[in-house]
Formats: structure tokens, sequence, C-alpha cells
């Protein structure tokens, strides 16, 4: 009975440190690199920025649902395409969705609403990751990588909000790549220096 | 000549001011991929090429017969399409090219699904471009994309010197050096 | 936090790093001088003042970062002073200082400071604020009127450059013979042609730089003026203006030849040198701006690293060649 209640608090402790690693540690944005155009593009308003989050959301938790579900019985070199098929599936509805609820962002993202479900974030976790976990951890993972991106959009949004509040949008404009790009890059170091103290107090304590 | 002269005028404009991976960003982390095999970057350029060319050639083939509201289904028809042609690439290069296929097997899936971002911002201009200039759009984009990665690749070891402070070592400084990357190539792209 | 002394870190081991950037602040300092007396204080201030702001980002930087901060590392200076140098002397003091910090928190202190940046800090901060603002960038006050420039440096009537007309097919008004001494519209410190090569010859003499880099830059770009010129009068004219406009001559002689961020062997320097040559033409002609300099120098310095690969590859596969010839040559 007690080895029982153990097992159950392991695993559920696992599927915390899944959901707060997707967060931080293995932040998708932040340290993998993955879906760089959507977080630059998305990240210009705030609107955007929530919108992509939510529908990033969305199809991460539902794409990693299905890829745990299904994606174990195929062979390696199909799940990639079967995720990727899930994903654009997926994403129509969500398109229509948001051409209903934000006809406004709608128009103004451009491709955004197209790549979503073309996200290396997205794909990276769902083929890689999801295939090999059972359906809890994979939604606790999936949860975490989608709240992970989706605070590195808004965070950027913040940015870009400061920038227009100091009349410097449209100059900034003028270079988003290097302006988002670099906005990532500090991210990540303020990232790497929280994880970096972390892993030193945890020496200190071992 | 005149096709050629558009496949060549295309693939500059492609490889220059309409970078996608350093203009507008891209397939980023697709670049990043492919470093991690520095030998294989070249076959992986291939592939993205080969499957960017394929995919928009084919979606302007079936144009007219796509919905009116494309746009919705976009994502949709481009994946069908993609994974379509993967098949049939996955099925003639290990029927056919075993060895080949084994030393490209792990970034066929990859560049197939690299090439729907790559070529969407040139499909969603399929109406007015011709062939030739898909074509050059295409091939623009492979060779951007070997420029790029082993440019990147080449740095990737000097960017965790102990020199440099903790916070920036890795990721970080990967991320300044692609954004530096794009500053430069901004000299290229005229401003609106 | 500890202030220390002497060389900082990788730099070729013919030449101690520190010495090496004293020469080169010791230049820009005297191709400042015409540029001051051609433009008043304001030239004065804006130089002193991008190079404090440098300083200031740089202590500011290692103080953060809880690093060594190293009192005899000029390197800060000569990015102030070469950001300075490339701008118009009526630019605000504010787009200057954003180059500056941009210059040294962005591109160079990530990287781990002197001999570590990947790319020229000065080259990319002034890249920065071109794109961000060009119409501030490339926009000089009329020297004709007379007066030297007020400390605000505005209200005045703006002009184009030299490089803005031949951007345009037209000859400028101005002789070549003229723009040799920097007295016309333009960077501050790129114009004064014939100081730039005495400083260039200065530090040729004093090893401080390779004379590979800038002699095949020159060459390459001349070449491509002779064949690909903007303007009517002919091969020898488009040279002349080519070469004596814009900041090319600044990026070959002081930027260009960068030790950290220029190939190590010498062919690769020669490709280097005519690789950039090229690139600033092709800019010139075919890019966003009137002026591509700092553009060039950032590829180049992306490049920097595979061509010495690819040379060292060459020169393996030769050495390969030759002594499998030697063995079959000793075996018969």
């Amino acid at each position: 009975m007690k080895a029982k209640s153990n097992e159950r608090r392991r695993i559920h402790r696992s599927w915390r440190r899944l959901f707060v690693n997707g967060i931080l540690g293995q932040n998708p944005v932040l340290t993998g690199g993955l879906g760089f155009y959507l977080v630059l593009t998305g990240c210009r308003t705030l609107d955007r920025a929530l919108v992509i989050a939510g529908a990033t959301f969305c199809l991460m938790l539902l794409v990693c649902a299905l890829g745990s579900l299904f994606g174990k019985k195929l062979a390696p070199w199909l799940r990639l395409p079967f995720v990727f098929l899930l994903a654009a599936a997926g994403s129509v509805p969500l398109n229509l969705a948001v051409w209903s609820f934000f006809p406004q962002t709608a128009a103004e993202w451009g491709l955004c609403g197209i790549l979503l479900a073309a996200n290396s974030a997205l794909l990276a976790k769902a083929s890689k990751s999801a295939v090999e976990k059972k359906l809890p951890a994979a939604l606790a993972e999936a949860a975490g990588s989608a709240i992970g991106y989706g605070l590195v959009l808004i965070a950027l949004s913040g940015v870009w909000m400061v920038l227009e509040a100091f009349g410097l949008g449209e100059a900034f404009g003028k270079a988003p790549v290097v302006t988002g790009v670099v906005g990532i890059a500090c991210l990540s170091a303020l990232l790497q220096y929280f994880e970096n103290r972390l892993q030193k107090r945890k020496g200190r304590v071992l | 000549m005149n096709e050629l002269a558009q496949i060549w005028l295309t693939a500059i404009a492609a490889m220059t001011a309409e970078n996608l991976f350093l203009t507008q960003g891209m397939g980023f982390s697709r670049i990043i991929h492919s470093t991690r095999r520095g030998k294989s970057i070249g076959l992986y350029a291939c592939a993205v090429t080969f499957f960017s060319l394929v995919v928009s050639l084919s979606v302007q083939g079936i144009w007219s017969f796509l919905p009116a509201n494309v746009a919705l289904w976009m994502p949709l028809i481009a994946a069908a399409v993609t994974c379509l042609w993967y098949l049939v690439a996955c099925l003639i290069l290990a029927t056919g090219m075993k060895k080949l296929y084994q030393k490209i097997s792990w970034c066929l899936a990859p560049a197939a699904i690299n090439s729907v971002v790559l070529s969407l911002p040139f499909i969603a201009r399929v109406k007015e471009w011709s062939a030739a200039q898909l074509t050059g759009a295409s091939l623009g984009t492979g060779v951007a994309f070997l420029v790029t990665a082993w440019l990147i690749a080449d740095a990737i070891p000097r960017l965790r010197h102990i020199s440099m402070p903790a916070s920036f070592r890795g990721a970080p400084a990967l991320f300044l050096y692609v954004a530096l990357l794009a500053l430069a190539f901004l000299g290229f792209v005229p401003q609106i | 936090m500890k202030l220390l002394q002497g060389s900082q870190r990788y730099m070729p081991a013919s030449h101690s790093s520190t010495s090496m950037m004293w020469d080169m602040l010791a230049v820009l300092m005297v191709t400042s001088v015409l540029p001051v007396i051609y433009h008043g204080a304001r030239a004065a201030l804006l130089l002193g003042s991008s190079m404090a702001v440098c300083l200031g980002a740089y202590i500011l930087f290692q103080l953060m970062t809880r690093r060594e901060i190293w009192i005899t590392d000029a390197s800060p200076l000569v990015t102030g002073a070469m950001i300075a140098l490339l701008l118009p002397a009526n630019i605000p003091y504010w787009v200057v200082f954003t180059a500056d910090v941009f210059a040294i928190w962005v591109v160079k202190e990530p990287f781990g400071g002197t001999g570590r940046n990947l790319f020229n800090p000065a080259a990319a901060g002034v890249a920065f604020v071109t794109v961000l603002w060009p119409e501030r960038v490339f926009s000089y006050y009329n020297m004709n009127i007379g007066q030297s420039l007020t400390l605000s440096g505005s209200g005045w009537e703006t002009v184009s450059s030299p490089a803005a007309w031949l951007r345009e097919g037209i000859q400028p008004t101005i002789m070549p013979f003229e723009m040799v001494w920097g007295r016309y519209e333009g960077p501050m410190g790129a114009t004064v042609a014939a100081v730039i090569g005495a400083g260039a010859l200065y530090l040729l003499i004093r090893k401080s730089i390779d004379w590979r880099i800038p002699v095949f830059f020159l060459a390459t770009a001349a070449l491509y003026a002779a064949i690909f010129p903007r303007l009517l009068g002919g091969a020898v004219i488009s040279v002349k203006y080519e070469l004596l406009s814009g900041s090319l001559l600044f990026c070959a002689c002081y930027m260009a030849v960068d030790p950290c961020t220029s190939p190590r062997t010498a062919v690769g320097k020669c490709i280097f040198g005519a690789m950039g040559g090229l690139l600033v033409m092709l800019l010139r002609n075919y890019g966003a701006y009137e002026q591509g300099g700092c553009f060039a120098i950032l590829l180049l310095n992306a490049l920097s690293p595979l061509i010495d690969r690819v040379v060292l590859a060459c020169r393996r596969e030769v050495l390969s060649r030759e002594s499998k010839k030697q063995r079959a040559q000793a075996d018969s």
C-alpha cells in the first residue's frame, strides 16, 4: 500500500518536473532555439502574442496527446510526417476560431496562421518526446513547453511595448529579426544565469 | 534564355535580400539541427532545395483546383503535398539507393517539413510567379541554407569559451551570433 | 571585481594586444585632428563622449558579470573612436551612444571581450544605427556655409555626400584631389584619405596590421570600379571617386585589419581583403544604403574562419600530394 502511494508520488513528481522543465530548463525557444519565426513575428503586439500563445498551447496539447497515443505504433521515419499532418489538420479549426473571435489579429498576422502547424517547437516535442512517453507525462511536458513558449512571446511583446512607448517602435521595426533575436538571447542568458545559480546551490548542498 | 535569367535573378534575391533565414527568421531551428552533423550539411541543403522545389511546383500545379478560401486550408494542403513527396523520396531512395538513404535518412523528414516553412512565402505568390521563378527561389533558398548552416557550424565551437561570461555560453551566444549575421544581411535589404 | 594590467586574451604571438590597441588608438586620434578643425568643438565632444560611453559600458558590463576590468585595455576607446569617426559630425549624440552600447554589450563583451569577439564591434554598432536611422546617418550638414557646427548640431541645412551622388550615377562636383584632405560632406573621420593612408603606413611599420588585407581590399575595389564604373567619365575617374568617397578607405585600413576577426593564414588574408573590396562595391551598387562598408566588414568577419579552413584544407591537400609524389619517386 505504502509502496503504491510512494510510486504514485514519484510519478506525480516526475510530471511536475517535466512541466516545470518545459517552461524553464528546457524552454523550447530559449534553450532549443525552436519556433523562432512565430516568436519574432508574433511578439510585435501583445494581442498577437496572446493569440499565438493560446493557439500553440491548444495545438501542442492536441498533437502531443495524439502522438503519445498513436506515435509509438509507427516506424521512427514516419513519426515526424504523422505529427505534421496532425498539426496541419488541427490548425484548420484553430485558424477558423481565430478568424471568428480575433479577426483583427488574424488579418494582421500574415503567415503565422499557416505556420502554426510547422512550428518546430511543436513538431520536435510531439515527434521526439511525446511519442516515447505515456499520455499524462506527454501532456505535462507539452503544457509546460507551450506555456514556456507563450511566456517568451509575452515577454518580447512587453519589450516592443516599451520601445513603442519611447517612440522607438518604428525604428527598431526596421530590424525586427535583429531586435527579436537579441531579446531572445538576453532572456536565454537570464535563464542560464538562474540555472547556473541553482546548480551552484545544489552543488553546495550536495 | 529569359527563364534562365529569371532563375538566376530570383536565386540571387533568395540568397540576399529575401534570405528567409536571416531577414525573416524562418527555418532557423532546422539550421541549428543540421549543424549537429557537420559533414552532412550539404546533403541536408540538397534535401531542403529538392523539397522546396517540388512542394512549391506541386502547389502551383494544383492551384486552380484549390478551394476559394485557400489560406485556411493551406497548412493541410502543404502538409499533404509534403508528406506525399517525402514518402515518394523515401520509397525511391530506400529501394534504389540504399547507401544514400542510410546517409540521408536522418534529415529527410526535417528537410521536408522545413521546405513547407521556406516555400510558403513563395507559394503565397504562386499566382504571380512562373515555374522558373519558383525554381530560382528554391535553389537560392538551398544555397542560403547551406551557407548559413556552414557559418553557424563554424561558430558553434567558439561559443563555449571559458573567457565568456557563464550566462552567455552556448545558446545565448549562438542567438547573438545569428542576430549579428542577420544584421550583416540587412545591407542588402531595401527599406520600405 | 579586479583591475588588471597586461595583455588580455588571444592575439597573434608576434605583437602584444595592448600595444596594438594603443597604436590603433593613437592613429585614430591623429585621424580625428582634421575633422575637429573642420567641424569644431562638436566633433571633439562627439568623439570624446563616444569613447567615454564605450568605456562606461565596458566597465558596467564587467561589474554586472563580476569579471575583471583590464585598465590597460584600449579596445573600448578604439571602438568608441571608430564609431564616432564613421558617423557624420551633425548626428545626434543619442544615435552614437546607441551604437556604442550595442557594440559593447551585444557584439563584444558577451563573446569574451577583446580578442574573442567574432565581429568587429564598431562595424556592428554603425551598421545597427544605419538600419534604424538611415536618414540621420546619411545626412551631412552643409560645410560650404563656412561656419563650424554648433554643439547641438541641429538646425543646419543638410546635403548629400559624394557617395550618394555616385549612387545616382552623378559625378560629384568636388575634385578628387580636394577629397584627399577630407573637407567635404561625409563620415567625420572617413573622409581624410591622406591621414588614413599615413595612419595605415604607421601601423604597418609598427607591425600592428598586415599589409595584405588593405592592399587586396583596395586593389579589388579599384578593379571593380574600373570595370563597372558608375560614372561616365571613364575608369580612372571612377576609381578615384570610389576609393575616396564613403568609408571604404577607413574600413580597409582600420577595420578589416582587426587581427581578432580576420583570417590567420597569409593566403586567407589576401582572399579576405579581395572579398572585402568586392563586397563593398557590390553593396554600393546593389545594396540598400549608399555606403555598405560596415555591412561588408560584418559579412567578412563571419566568413573569416571559413576562409582559413579552406586555405588550410587546400594546403594539406597540396602537401599530401607532394609527399605521395616524393614517396613514389623514392620507391621507383
